[in-house]
């Protein structure tokens, strides 16, 4: 090594912890070894490094500064987690009242429970349940005619019902004599929804499933099925519901 | 939460005397430097979740201290330092002391605080000695050449400023003259 290389590494090293390596740390100290003058260079960098670190270290620590430092960090811990509960709490009443709003724009908007609406079918089924036959046939838009004469006083209800997931219009007819009994007419349509080839006349132990012969052109494609709960097994079952039987009574 | 300030507190136990150090040798001032520790470690308790290296928690710790240091000069543009341009070469041969070299604390922190802060802050940490090149250059963002390289220029100023003249001293090339420098210079 060269005075010139060793001068350049002596800047560069450490007061401790040499950072050079250790190949260029044993080639500058042969160097210095062999001579006089880089080596009086070293001890002179050297002495002042280490004079200025410790210069640079004495600095006298302020009695009771771990004290205060600590004080201060649980002041400021304190405050910061008060700050978040602050927020947490403010994030809460925010979604509280978005809630509250949400719930009270619903609540003013949703549509009230209109009593006669309720009461206005059974009124009609007792002051005049033709009218409401005749109501019940349009808005399914049904055949204006019922495929059968059923006595409308005996009529109990008139809407649908779901049959294997179709909405399928259907009115109630109560027996004129014990209303444990009744026939629930049914209005298939022919439309393909459902396939109507199975539908027959049927007979179980308490009811009986009756399929109304129609005029395919008066009753454009509709198929009537009425079940019965039988009354008499020697009966026609749908003979009671009828008008033509009279039998009908309020 | 707890854990967090139990963290801190672990930290302030560990560091806050280094950190007071080199916090009192970047302002040169005592309050300064308490405001500084103090502030440092609020910052820290803040954005301990971002500690990943527990290891490294001291060079963290001093990385948030010299930042909020710079914002801090920055804001008051008080600070009057040696712009890095005056501070003089690196002379082609190390200075000779005269004999037992004696550095006046105060008289240091003289010549640091006329210092431009890129060279001030390596110093410091190269001075401490518990930083290595590596560790300086990424406290402060630069290349460790540059460090090196600054760290080389602001010990010849040092020595200019501190060591006591020689016999002989005028074969040095180059040595760094405080008067050259212009005296404080406003940054």
């Amino acid at each position: 090594m060269q005075c010139r290389d060793a001068q350049f590494y002596l800047r560069l090293r450490r007061p401790a912890g040499d950072e050079l390596g250790a190949d260029v740390s044993a080639d500058l100290d042969r160097h210095l070894a062999g001579c006089p003058g880089c080596a009086a260079d070293a001890r002179a960098a050297g002495g002042f490094d280490a004079a200025v670190a410790a210069a640079v270290r004495a600095v006298p620590v302020p009695a009771g500064l771990h004290d205060r430092l600590r004080t201060a960090a649980s002041a400021h811990a304190g405050a910061v987690i008060r700050r978040r509960a602050y927020r947490v709490t403010a994030l809460a009443a925010s979604l509280l009242l978005a809630v509250g709003l949400g719930f009270g724009v619903f609540s003013v908007t949703r549509p009230q429970i209109d009593s006669y609406a309720v009461v206005g079918p059974a009124e009609g089924l007792v002051s005049d349940p033709d009218a409401v036959l005749k109501t019940w046939l349009a808005e399914r838009k049904l055949p204006p005619q019922l495929p059968a004469p059923f006595d409308p006083d005996l009529l109990v209800m008139a809407g649908s019902e779901r049959v294997q997931g179709v909405d399928v219009p259907v009115a109630v007819f109560r027996h004129p004599d014990d209303p444990k009994y009744f026939a629930r007419l049914y209005a298939f349509r022919a439309d393909g929804t459902l396939n109507l080839d199975g539908l027959r006349n049927d007979f179980a132990s308490n009811t009986a499933v009756t399929v109304i012969p129609t005029d395919a052109r008066q009753f454009r494609g509709v198929r009537y099925v009425v079940v019965t709960r039988v009354r008499n097994p020697r009966e026609d079952p749908l003979k009671p519901y009828l008008r033509t039987a009279g039998t009908a009574r309020r | 939460m707890g854990s967090a300030a139990g963290g801190l507190h672990g930290l302030i136990d560990a560091h806050y005397e280094a950190l007071y150090r080199y916090a009192y040798r970047l302002t040169g001032s005592a309050a300064d430097a308490e405001d500084l520790t103090q502030e440092a470690f609020g910052r820290a308790f803040t954005r301990l979740g971002q500690l990943r290296e527990p290891d490294r928690a001291k060079a963290w710790l001093f990385r948030i201290l010299r930042n909020l240091y710079l914002h801090k000069v920055r804001d008051e543009r008080r600070h009057r330092a040696v712009p890095l341009d005056a501070v003089g070469d690196v002379p082609a041969r190390e200075a000779e002391a005269g004999g037992a070299v004696d550095v006046d604390p105060a008289r240091l922190q003289q010549a640091l605080d006329e210092l431009d802060e890129g060279f001030r802050t390596p110093l410091i940490l190269f001075y401490f000695e518990e930083f290595s090149y590596r560790d300086i250059a990424e406290q402060m963002g630069l290349p460790i050449g540059t460090v090196m390289s600054r760290l080389a220029r602001g010990k010849a100023y040092l020595r200019a400023k501190l060591a006591p003249p020689v016999p002989g001293a005028d074969r040095e090339k180059g040595s760094p003259d405080p008067a050259g420098v212009g005296g404080r210079v406003a940054r």
